[in-house]
């Protein structure tokens, strides 16, 4: 079993529910130390519950939540000092300097990283002068990440990073969380909507449908199981009956092509041999996988 | 971490994220300057003015906006205007500690005038009263400390009471009051605070403070105001109120930290 220094984020079994029906249903989750994980699903699938209370803004109606071992919610400051959070939306008040942030932070965070936040200021354009109304959505948000990333936390939970920035700050951020996790080993979980993001930076993928996670692997690992078959040169005429398991079967009147995870016993070959035809086999692109599953799977919002 | 450096940064945070509040105890001190400057520098406010209750809806007001904000307003309202709540929770802090500082930022908001005005009335300490209600006056006679009663200053006016050390007395009563108001508030804000109806039952209790006290004028009640039974009860055991209400501050400020602590926002 795996201490708390390998998992540093866990959650098991839990639920939640806000006056209504249940936002996440026995919702369990673990990422290794070190890795960068992308938090994938529909819109309202539950993602961003899932990381506020990850961040101890909420609690678990029953389950347990764990980061570095503590229960977030009830954790205090010398704890709290190793998480970073950036919330979805704009959390700081728009009466607010930006010099106030940064001040805030340099008193909280012992470990606070003031050269860091003096380069990513000047490399993103923005001056400590300035109130948060001044500021467009997209540098709000970058103010955010400046907030979370300089204490230099050793897990950083990033709820839609990417949103209302533009593609070059975009890339950044990414190349910014990038560095972090050279530099320092930090987990990071992030959510996002941009499949692309996701296929750059992160090594292990989760997709949240329904409140409960469905899929938890190595992003290598999803890419090479799940493929897409195009099967041709029936001896026997074209099977009518989807195969089990199968995402996703499209035929023609001379072939079939079928979306499917492969593993041992389920392969390109082996499913030639059983129906007695020809194939050839191609990866899917993460957001090709993505729609299939939320189509075919059952993964709803 | 060390405590009072977490608080201090706290603190003066939830300073720059409300700057323009800094301005509400100015709206409060009015009614305490205007007679002073209306009436000239040696008449001072007297007691009727300063125990009107037209000051006491700003503790509320200051009270809502730095103790809980997210629950005086809509919600779509408060995803629009972030309060600053959630971005302080999710730093390096002990969750009490962000309503302790918020408090000790609402107390001394709330205090800083009536202490204020309580040295400033030092400097003439003689209080002169012009009660019109017959009742009232004969309480004021009988029960507040060193009044005497005197001829009216002019013809046509009621007749003046003189209180010795009475605006001194007046301004300790008014920082007392205020605390009870404010530690009172306090508490109901963290009260109703996870109840779904919040907002509602904020705001018509806040009317309701503001407004009913004030009936007696439309409706033309005899004998002294609320204000001034609170006044005589007060100047009857002033030991004991003030040991009551600083108990009552402390205890229910830890009360509402406790809930704080546990209460998701």
């Amino acid at each position: 079993m795996m201490n708390d220094d390998e998992i540093p984020i866990l959650a098991q079994n839990v639920r939640r529910a806000y006056d209504g029906p249940l936002v996440l249903r026995d919702f369990s989750l673990s990422v290794k130390k070190g890795s960068i994980y992308g938090f994938l699903g529909r819109n309202g699938s539950g993602k961003t519950t899932a990381l506020r209370m990850l961040a101890g803004l909420i609690k678990p109606g029953s389950g347990e939540v764990r980061v570095l071992g503590f229960n977030p919610f009830t954790a205090g400051a010398a704890e709290r000092q190793w998480l970073g959070y950036m919330s979805e939306k704009a959390t700081i008040p728009p009466n607010t300097r930006l010099r106030s942030v940064l001040n805030l932070g340099r008193a909280l965070y012992p470990t606070w990283d003031a050269a860091l936040v003096d380069s990513l200021l000047a490399k993103y354009g923005l001056s400590p002068r300035r109130r948060f109304a001044a500021l467009s959505q997209g540098q709000q948000r970058l103010v955010g990440f400046v907030a979370a990333i300089a204490p230099r936390p050793k897990v950083l939970l990033l709820d839609e990073p990417a949103a209302n920035l533009d593609v070059v700050a975009r890339r950044e951020i990414l190349d910014d969380v990038l560095a972090l996790i050279r530099d320092c080993e930090c987990t990071v979980l992030f959510s996002t909507h941009i499949l692309s993001d996701v296929e750059r930076v992160a090594d292990h993928i989760g997709i949240l449908s329904n409140g409960s996670l469905r899929v938890s692997e190595s992003l290598d690992s999803l890419k090479d199981s799940i493929r897409q078959v195009h099967c041709f040169g029936f001896k026997n005429g074209i099977p009518r009956e989807d195969l089990p398991g199968s995402f996703r079967t499209v035929r023609t009147r001379e072939d079939l092509t079928v979306t499917l995870r492969t593993d041992a016993t389920l392969t390109p070959e082996s499913l030639a041999q059983h129906w007695s035809c020809q194939c050839e086999s191609r990866a899917l692109g993460l957001e090709d996988i993505f729609v299939e599953l939320s189509l075919n799977q059952g993964i709803l919002p | 971490m060390n405590k009072f450096r977490q608080f201090w940064a706290i603190f003066k945070f939830q300073v720059s994220v409300n700057p323009f509040v800094i301005l509400l105890p100015l709206a409060m001190a009015m009614p305490y300057f205007i007679p002073y400057f209306y009436a000239g520098k040696d008449t001072h406010p007297d007691l009727v003015s300063l125990l009107s209750n037209a000051n006491l809806f700003f503790v509320g007001l200051i009270a809502v906006i730095l103790l809980a904000p997210e629950i005086s307003r809509y919600k779509a309202y408060n995803a629009m205007w972030p309060t600053g709540t959630e971005f302080l929770l999710t730093r390096a802090v002990d969750r009490p500690m962000v309503l302790r500082a918020r408090s000790a930022f609402f107390y001394f908001l709330i205090l800083v005038i009536p202490v204020f005005t309580l040295f400033w009335t030092l400097k003439a300490p003689d209080l002169q009263v012009r009660e019109y209600d017959k009742l009232a006056y004969e309480k004021i006679l009988d029960q507040v400390p060193g009044s005497i009663a005197g001829p009216a200053s002019h013809p046509g006016m009621a007749e003046e009471i003189t209180i010795r050390n009475g605006t001194s007395l007046v301004g300790l009563y008014h920082i007392w009051i205020y605390l009870c108001i404010a530690v009172c508030t306090e508490v109901f804000v963290y009260l109703i605070y996870p109840l779904r109806y919040r907002q509602i039952i904020l705001w018509v209790t806040f009317y309701a403070c503001v407004f009913i006290p004030s009936a007696r004028f439309v409706l033309h009640t005899n004998g002294p105001s609320l204000g001034e039974t609170v006044f005589f009860a007060y100047v009857a055991h002033q030991a004991l109120l003030w040991i009551t209400a600083i108990a009552a501050v402390i205890l229910g400020h830890l009360w509402c930290e406790r809930r704080f602590e546990r209460m998701e926002q």
